[in-house]
């Protein structure tokens, strides 16, 4: 998460759920919360009870809505440019929380001279390189501060990278150089561009773009900025609704923002809850099967120039000041980890036995390879691209190219069954006789029958234990995995060709125990908390790490889970308090509200006794409160730092609470780590009824498209095929691409058939009737849905025109107990510039009244939809 | 052992139908029936044979600026409606063969060992919950979890609620706990938020409470929910008259002959 | 919360999955497989595939990566499933296209 981890220092949410229960305010946006995280939202309706004035910002009044006080209806893609009116009502009115903006921020900050900003080059920003259509981010870094590796590549900024490398950026500067004006009246300072970049953000180009009335943006703008200051937090609620879109990390930037000024991050009732859809989509970032990095967030190597020796690839990552001071520590200890007594500092502890990236290696970079017969085989876990990914047509039609696909799953789902009652197939495009495709499906065990651990949505680790055995040959993946390890290092026992020697260096001695030589789960867990190598002592703490091979550690973030053979932290269940301390744990340290530092002022004082959380204990010289310290415990307030030549967090002083940055504090401003720029900027969605009404350039201009005959887009602005908006979304009822719910009896009842809302104007205009059917197409696909006219949509009034939204939950497919069109098949492939998420929140569509043609004849239909107009 | 009840407050309630799962997975119901209504997002319809709790969906007109809470309106309300155990209870007065049955929890049960089928208890529910399950026409609806609670636990429906919209306990405390909240809740603006245990009519107060805003029939809770039995009574007492004057009329009758007899 | 409260289901419904199946190039139809033969033959395919696709070095530098076979993961597995996905695929056979759907 760039967005978080760029603006703060970690890119996980900074406070706990039921710490919502404190706020004065919420917005929830991005996110319809009631539905699809209704246990989390309890804590919404208690500080609803308690008299917080809950916002929802929501194209569609969802069950979210339905539970708020204030519900503002905007057009979907238009976030930035709402967000960006909050901002600019802030600055223009004076709202900041000024003594927490000036000392835990980098407003002060002074920017080169030769930044341009959007405002001044028409919708970009200096540093674009329209050939290679990307940036070169020098021009954005701070007066004075000198980029190492002389200008060269720089982190975070790496072609082939997907950012979610640390989370940060940053590195390329020196701290102890940077010039400063904490009166904020530099005009190059952080504050003072930011107030010109956000200037034409106003009342009025929100109601006119985002189509919500000037006086109901008024009164969220003024409801949630009074909740401010030394007696107050508001915080921000975001779901996908924000991320699925091709400006998703800057959409959450603008959050960011916004929180900074108002002093709301990493303090009680405050900070941004990142709402993370399943069990363990945190788990899954923090201990990632992504492409672009190695557990706790340290970058996988890229191939290039300075990334072949250890030492020049630490120096890169390194930095002097702030937590990733500590890189190398983290790094040589995961390859202690991975690689055991094989890792030494002769052979720069296995550095290069680690693979080297070198493009686009996401979902949908392997995927386009996949559908061009580049790939030869696919593992797929506890996923259904076939229904759950963008262009699914285009999916399905690629794994018929593969020579041998894996599919591990609870039940025969959509993917594993391509080949047989794909739609592809019905339309005669694929055959079964035509796919050499050799497909295996593995029975899964479900969570209740496995040991293992999550890791929710507020960096929580809980671990479960095993109530039932799975049935038949049903089997955790992390017996698939051992297993399936054993054999394949049984393989290259005795082949000391070099692309063995990492494998047969890799430990793989996890004990087994029962009928079914199930791995010990706990082992797998000890071993990411780390331990020293010598004496194989479990590690306590992460200032225990060593950067001379002598600790091992799988991820350096989650030590402490385990701090001793018999003490699985995660598995603790005695909550003491609110914040649930004593249940689980929360990485980092057990930290429950992150940056919390910054709930004191400067002086180590809380900022008032109603939002106190941490403080400095003038008689034990230590920090004490009702949270662990996100902070080195004994580094008392008055400390001055020393950025100009000290090292680690200690540099950073007794008053900079953001310790993962090299500067200690919180970002308004991105000098380095960001794609598509420092600061965020509203561009309309890649496929858009509407043209930007603030620069030329229309679309985010570092968001790939991946156009192609099999991946084709609408006009943007304005394609009178495809003249409406169109959203897809979850309901509670139901889980993702469905696999889990729509083979369930009593969830397939509740919610038994796709449906696609309208409002009743849209409704009227082109005559669809409720209960009856609709078809709606985009340029990858046609599909139908049963209507139902809602008052709950509604069209908006954008720039004199009025623009209607299409609602769509992506729920069925075509097994199952209830089956219905794969709505996915609608979306783009299409990838946002950090972090490579499609967009789907925001694009354009058709509709009609009736069924769709089946067959050959659709896309014949489709052919047809497509001729120029 | 106390006297128990549910406080369904839908001010609370988010939809989300946990409840519905809940009851079902805990009693062994089965779907009954996969069809798409169209009703907003209720696609179960009512409380029947083999729905024992149902979320209904009250949906208004939404007006930017205002959320469903907002003390000015009410736009999208969620409602999970239950058997109500009547205090003088419809179908268990019906019941020929006694199946229904009062706990000691003050629910109404209906033992399936006993029940014949024979459908009284249906005709004779008030609040039209009572069913005939499709298979075999035995009458089925919530048992008030008689078995969780005789083992000491809340009922399902209670335990799955994850903003605790519906309320379960000692039946004199959670009207306490109404009153306050319904004091509150005005205080706050919803002037529109009612109480409802339809203790003023023949049924003379239920087990399931509820706390709605607007109008209790859009969330199927009738003004004046009768006990049919009720008009049962006079029925019994007019034919119990006409009895009475029939038998005196007979008497009278042998009466007069005597005396003719003896004339 | 509908989810949760359907757990029990989820773990006992008659369409859950209980044998290995496996479908044969250009096949129209499933067959049975034993788990121990299938996991054989899985690490066979793995061991092949990476064999003719594996780069060990471009430009004389270490690369040690194929692209040729990737892997998707959900976000509903466990962080020790997520860990050793990772160390095997990543760490020891230099697959690097594992992508999972937290990618935000």
């Amino acid at each position: 998460m760039p967005g978080l981890g760029t603006s703060f220092g970690r890119g996980g949410a900074t406070t706990a759920q039921q710490d919502l229960s404190n706020s004065d305010a919420i917005i929830i946006m991005g996110s319809s919360m009631a539905e699809n995280h209704p246990v989390g939202f309890q804590w919404v309706m208690e500080a609803r009870e308690r008299g917080a004035k809950i916002i929802h910002v929501d194209p569609r009044f969802n069950r979210t809505s339905a539970m708020v006080d204030i519900w503002v209806p905007l057009r979907a893609g238009s976030d930035i440019l709402f967000l960006g009116g909050l901002i600019n009502y802030v600055l223009k009115n004076n709202k900041e929380f000024r003594e927490y903006v000036v000392h835990y921020t980098n407003a002060a900050t002074i920017l080169r001279d030769d930044f341009r900003d959007t405002e001044d080059l028409d919708g970009f920003f200096s540093g674009w390189d329209a050939e290679k259509a990307k940036y070169d981010p020098e021009s954005w870094l701070y007066k004075g501060a000198p980029s190492k590796n002389g200008g060269r590549e720089k982190a975070g900024h790496s072609e082939a990278a997907a950012g979610h490398g640390k989370d940060r950026g940053g590195e390329a500067q020196d701290a102890g150089k940077f010039e400063s004006d904490i009166s904020l009246d530099h005009p190059r300072c952080v504050f003072q561009v930011m107030r010109r970049h956000f200037s034409r953000y106003t009342p009025e180009m929100v109601e006119r773009y985002c189509g919500v009335p000037k006086e109901v943006f008024l009164k969220v703008a003024e409801t949630f900025s009074s909740a401010s200051g030394p007696e107050k937090t508001g915080a921000i609620c975001y779901a996908v609704g924000w991320t699925q879109h091709s400006k998703g990390v800057q959409i959450i930037r603008s959050a960011a923002i916004l929180q900074l000024l108002l002093g709301n991050i990493g303090r009680p009732g405050g900070g941004i809850l990142a709402l993370r859809g399943h069990a363990s989509i945190q788990g899954s970032t923090d201990i990632p099967t992504l492409y672009d990095i190695l557990p706790g967030y340290l970058p996988m190597p890229f191939f290039e120039a300075d990334s072949h020796k250890l030492k020049d690839y630490i120096k890169k990552h390194k930095a002097r000041t702030g937590s990733w001071s500590g890189f190398d520590k983290y790094f040589i200890s995961l390859m202690k980890a991975y690689y055991g007594n094989a890792a030494t500092k002769e052979n720069d502890y296995g550095f290069n036995w680690l693979p080297r990236v070198t493009g686009d290696h996401s979902h949908f970079g392997y995927w386009l390879d996949m559908a061009d017969g580049k790939m030869e085989g696919l593992f797929v876990m506890g996923q259904n691209p076939a229904v759950g990914a963008s262009n699914g047509r285009l999916e399905r039609k690629a794994l018929a190219n593969l020579k041998w696909l894996v599919v591990r799953d609870m039940v025969e789902t959509e993917t594993a069954s391509f080949w047989l009652d794909s739609p592809e197939v019905e339309r005669g495009e694929l055959s079964p006789e035509s796919i050499a495709t050799e497909v295996f499906l593995f029975p899964a065990a479900g969570t209740a029958e496995k040991e293992g651990t999550f890791t929710n949505t507020q960096r929580l680790l809980q671990y479960r234990e095993k109530p039932v055995d799975p049935p038949g040959d049903a089997r955790s993946d992390t017996w698939f995995m051992f297993h399936l390890g054993r054999r394949i290092k049984e393989k290259a026992r005795n082949d000391p060709r070099p692309r063995n020697a990492g494998l047969n260096a890799l430990t793989w001695d996890y004990p087994t125990e029962g009928k079914h030589a199930e791995p010990g789960v706990e082992s797998v867990l000890k071993e990411i908390n780390g331990y020293t190598v010598a004496d194989h002592k479990q590690l306590k703490h992460i200032q225990a790490l060593k950067n001379d091979g002598s600790t091992a550690c799988g991820a350096w973030i989650y030590c402490g889970v385990f701090p001793e053979d018999e003490k699985n932290r995660a598995n603790e269940r005695n909550p003491q308090d609110l914040l649930g301390h004593g249940w689980g744990f929360v990485w980092p340290n057990d930290c429950r509200i992150i940056y919390n530092r910054a709930s004191a002022r400067p002086d180590g004082k809380p900022w008032s006794e109603r939002k106190k959380l941490v403080w400095w204990d003038e008689e034990k010289k230590q920090w004490a409160g009702l949270d662990n310290a996100d902070y080195p415990k004994d580094l008392a307030p008055e400390t001055k730092d020393n950025l100009k030549n000290g090292k680690g967090v200690e540099a950073l002083g007794g008053a900079r609470p953001f310790t993962l940055h090299p500067d200690g504090v919180g970002w308004l401003y991105v000098a380095s780590g960001l794609k598509d720029g420092p600061l965020p900027t509203h561009y309309e969605p890649l496929e858009s009824p509407v043209a930007n009404p603030l620069y030329k350039q229309n679309a985010n201009p570092a968001a790939l498209k991946r156009e192609r005959p099999d991946n084709p887009y609408a006009n943007s602005p304005g394609d009178p095929r495809f003249p409406h908006v169109l959203s897809t979304y979850r309901l509670t009822e139901h889980h993702t691409a469905g696999g889990m719910t729509r083979t369930l009896s009593h969830l397939a009842e509740l919610q038994p058939e796709l449906f696609t809302e309208v409002s009743p104007e849209l409704a009227d205009e082109i005559g669809l009737t409720h209960g009856d059917w609709a078809t709606i197409s985009t340029p990858r696909a046609i599909i139908e849905a049963r209507v139902l006219v809602t008052r709950r949509m509604r069209p908006l009034w954008i720039d004199g025109q009025r623009v209607h939204q299409v609602g769509l939950p992506y729920h069925w497919g075509y097994k199952g107990r209830v089956k219905g069109d794969v709505v996915n098949d609608l979306l783009a492939i299409s990838e946002e510039p950090n972090v490579r998420i499609m967009e789907t929140k925001a694009l354009v569509c058709d509709i009609q009244p009736g069924r769709r043609p089946h067959g050959r004849e659709l896309l014949k239909e489709l052919e047809q939809k497509m001729e120029p107009a | 052992m106390s006297v128990t009840a549910f406080l369904t407050d839908s001010t609370l309630c988010i939809g989300c139908k946990a409840c519905e799962v809940a009851c079902k997975e805990w009693n062994g119901i089965g779907e009954d029936g996969l069809d798409w209504s169209g009703f907003s997002y209720d696609n179960t319809g009512a409380v029947g044979a083999s729905t024992w709790r149902h979320v209904k969906f009250v949906e208004h007109a939404p007006e930017p600026g205002f959320g469903g809470n907002a003390p000015e309106l009410n736009s999208w309300a969620f409602s999970s409606d239950v058997c109500k155990h009547c205090e003088e209870a419809g179908c268990l007065e019906a019941c020929p063969t006694g199946a229904i049955i009062r706990t000691e929890f003050g629910g109404v049960y209906v033992q399936p060992d006993i029940c014949n089928g024979c459908g009284y208890c249906v005709v004779a529910c008030p609040f039209g919950v009572v069913d005939k399950n499709r298979d075999d026409g035995r009458a089925f609806k919530c048992t008030f979890c008689y078995d969780r609670q005789k083992a000491g636990l809340v009922p399902a429906c209670v335990k799955a609620c994850p903003t605790e919209s519906i309320k379960f306990g000692e039946i004199e405390n959670l009207r306490g706990k109404a009153r306050e909240r319904m004091a509150e809740l005005h205080l706050r603006g919803m002037t529109d938020a009612t109480f409802y245990d339809a203790s003023d009519s023949s049924v003379r107060g239920t087990h399931a409470m509820f706390i709605v805003r607007g109008d209790p029939r859009s969330y199927n809770l009738p003004p004046k929910p009768e006990v049919p039995t009720i008009y049962l009574k006079k029925a019994w007492t007019s034919s119990a008259i006409g009895a009475g004057l029939l038998l005196a009329g007979s008497l009278l009758a042998f009466l007069f002959e005597n005396r003719g007899d003896g004339r | 919360m509908s989810q949760g409260a359907d757990t029990f289901e989820l773990h006992t419904h008659p369409g859950r999955l209980k044998k290995v199946k496996y479908r044969r190039p250009s096949s129209r139809q499933w067959e049975e497989l034993d788990q121990e033969t299938a996991m054989d033959m899985v690490a066979d395919r793995l061991w092949e595939s990476r064999e003719r696709t594996f780069q060990e070095t471009r430009d004389g530098e270490s690369l040690m990566q194929t692209t040729a076979i990737a892997h998707l993961g959900g976000a509903t597995l466990d962080i020790e499933e997520n860990y050793l996905i990772k160390k095997l695929f990543t760490a020891g056979l230099g697959m690097v296209c594992l992508s999972n759907q937290a990618r935000i």
